[in-house]
């Protein structure tokens, strides 16, 4: 797996945006983390969700680790306000996310049910041929 | 210029020495009757202690600290050309520093008792980036401490949380605003039984009134700032403070192992932080119990081991333990009723200089060096003569 590679553990039918492919936990905590555009501390994440829903600091802590460990998030120890604390920022871009999760998946598909995956596609591109026809 | 005289002579203008010697004398002492009759009490044995603080306090009520000293009464004899001697006694005031120093640490010992009192909660909380949780942020950590509070029987107090990687759990406030804050790196790190004997550890502070007694043990700390003594007999007392939290804490949630192994845990963490200074002199001011200082040296937390070994072991106690905290006491009042009497200005005095009848007062040691006059009476100028330089001593010998 080359860097920046992540492959999801599981992929929702019914997850909505990038909670098909992380945890709806992870993805709120994810999402919050890329509004900031910066390095940021576990504190100000919770901070801007605590505003939106009920959650508990130490549970966006444990999560912000385990984007970490997946490889979305990086962080480093630095000095701050009360002693050494995690600084995290985002590793991978959402459209890095997307089309890393979207190619492990379909590679998976693709392995596992080829020939249909094909002919599905192919379908898909004819109807979605003639439907451009109509419209044009 | 300042002579070393001069030195000499700050350094022995009560209270100063008085401070010194009774303070190091009462530290000394009390170890001493301690061991000897192997008090093994953490609370009797922190009291004892408190005694080294107290000392400095009791001094000032006899020598009062002063900014100006009515310096040595000097005599300057003149003979006049009639052969008439007139005789004239002087007295000056000279600055006293080391009355100053003693003046300086009361002020800020005050200040910062009252500091402590009213905004020690509020600083550390600023300094130390804590946020407060409510029973909703974290119902987990708050029933956690709610039922050890209950064990302890204590109210239960606001919750803390801040970002530090490093695992500690301290204490701040007093009263209804009393927090217990733990670390991120703490709760990540400790499972929830080695949690709550740590929980129960800061609540048996609370229990012991240990915020109390601090404040007013840190600011004594603070009055007598240059007596290397108060620092070691308040880091003593803290001691003792954290074995009696430990055993309090222990005995009341019997979850002794699980503390043994929360502090070993905690004294193994791997992050050694660099300390931001100011904040962390600031904020240390009105800490008064901090779980995660154990391995630093000079800490007021006794070592690792020393601690593993007194949680969940038997106390000897026998019913002598009053008779003998009463012996100590009047052994220990006694003898520094005695040395009381030793430390006094003039005995002090006595001790470094020796009264010359003709020359005045010489450094004992030094006696042996020649002196010559400064002035003969037949030199003296006229009235109104040069006053000598404050301080100084003139010295004049009438032949």
């Amino acid at each position: 797996m080359s860097e920046g590679d992540y492959t999801p553990s599981g992929y929702r039918i019914d997850g909505k945006d990038l909670e098909a492919i992380l945890g709806p936990l992870e993805a709120d905590v994810l999402n919050a983390v890329y509004s900031f555009n910066k390095s940021i501390r576990v504190r100000e994440v919770y901070e801007k969700m605590k505003k939106e829903r009920k959650i508990a600091y130490t549970t966006v802590m444990s999560t912000m680790n385990t984007l970490f460990e997946k490889g979305i998030l990086d962080r480093k120890v630095i000095n701050g306000k009360g002693g050494l604390l995690y600084i995290y920022w985002p590793k991978m871009s959402r459209s890095e996310i997307e089309r890393s999760a979207v190619k492990q998946i379909m590679d998976s598909l693709l392995k596992n049910f080829g020939e249909t995956v094909t002919s599905y596609l192919v379908d898909l591109d004819t109807s979605n041929k003639g439907k451009r026809k109509e419209e044009g | 210029m300042q002579t070393p005289i001069d030195v000499i002579m700050w350094a022995l203008t009560p209270p100063f020495p008085q401070v010194l010697l009774l303070s190091a004398g009462t530290l000394i002492m009390t170890h001493v009757l301690l061991k000897l009759f192997k008090v093994g009490e953490p609370r009797t044995r922190s009291l004892f202690y408190s005694l080294t603080l107290l000392a400095p306090l009791v001094v000032y009520a006899v020598y009062t600290p002063s900014i100006w000293i009515m310096g040595p009464i000097f005599q300057q004899v003149f003979v006049s050309p009639l052969g008439m001697t007139l005789t004239r006694q002087e007295e000056f005031a000279f600055v006293n520093y080391t009355g100053i120093l003693c003046i300086v640490g009361l002020a800020f010992g005050a200040a910062t008792l009252a500091v402590s009192y009213l905004f020690g909660a509020e600083i550390v909380t600023r300094c130390r980036g804590i946020m407060e949780v409510t029973e909703e942020d974290e119902p987990r950590l708050y029933r956690l401490v709610e039922k050890t509070a209950k064990r302890i029987s204590v109210a239960t107090p606001r919750i803390g949380l801040t970002e530090s990687l490093q695992p500690n759990a301290f204490m701040i406030g007093h009263g209804r605003a009393t927090m217990v804050v733990f670390s991120s790196g703490l709760i990540s790190t400790l499972n929830s039984l080695e949690l709550e004997a740590v929980a129960a550890h800061e609540l048996a502070h609370i229990k012991n009134g240990d915020f109390h007694l601090m404040a007013v043990i840190s600011s004594l700390k603070v009055v007598s700032f240059f007596n290397p003594a108060s620092y070691l007999s308040a880091s003593m007392l803290a001691r003792e403070r954290e074995y009696l939290a430990d055993e309090v804490g222990s005995r009341a949630t019997r979850r002794s192992n699980a503390l043994k192994k929360a502090l070993v845990k905690i004294a193994q963490a791997p992050l050694t932080p660099r300390r931001a200074i100011l904040p962390d002199l600031m904020s240390g001011l009105f800490v008064y119990s901090q779980i995660g200082s154990l391995r630093a040296a000079f800490t007021s937390h006794p070592s690792i081991d020393t601690r593993l070994s007194r949680i969940g072991g038997e106390r000897a106690k026998s019913g002598a333990d009053r008779y003998k905290v009463a012996v100590i006491a009047l052994v220990l009042l006694g003898s520094l009723a005695l040395g009381f009497n030793l430390i006094e200005p003039t005995n002090l005095m006595k001790m470094f200089f020796m009264l010359d009848p003709g020359f005045g007062m010489q450094l004992r040691g030094f006696t042996h060096l020649p002196i010559t006059p400064l002035m003969r009476p037949w030199e003296a100028s006229p009235l109104p003569f040069p006053l000598p330089r404050p301080g100084s001593l003139t010295i004049i010998r009438i032949s």
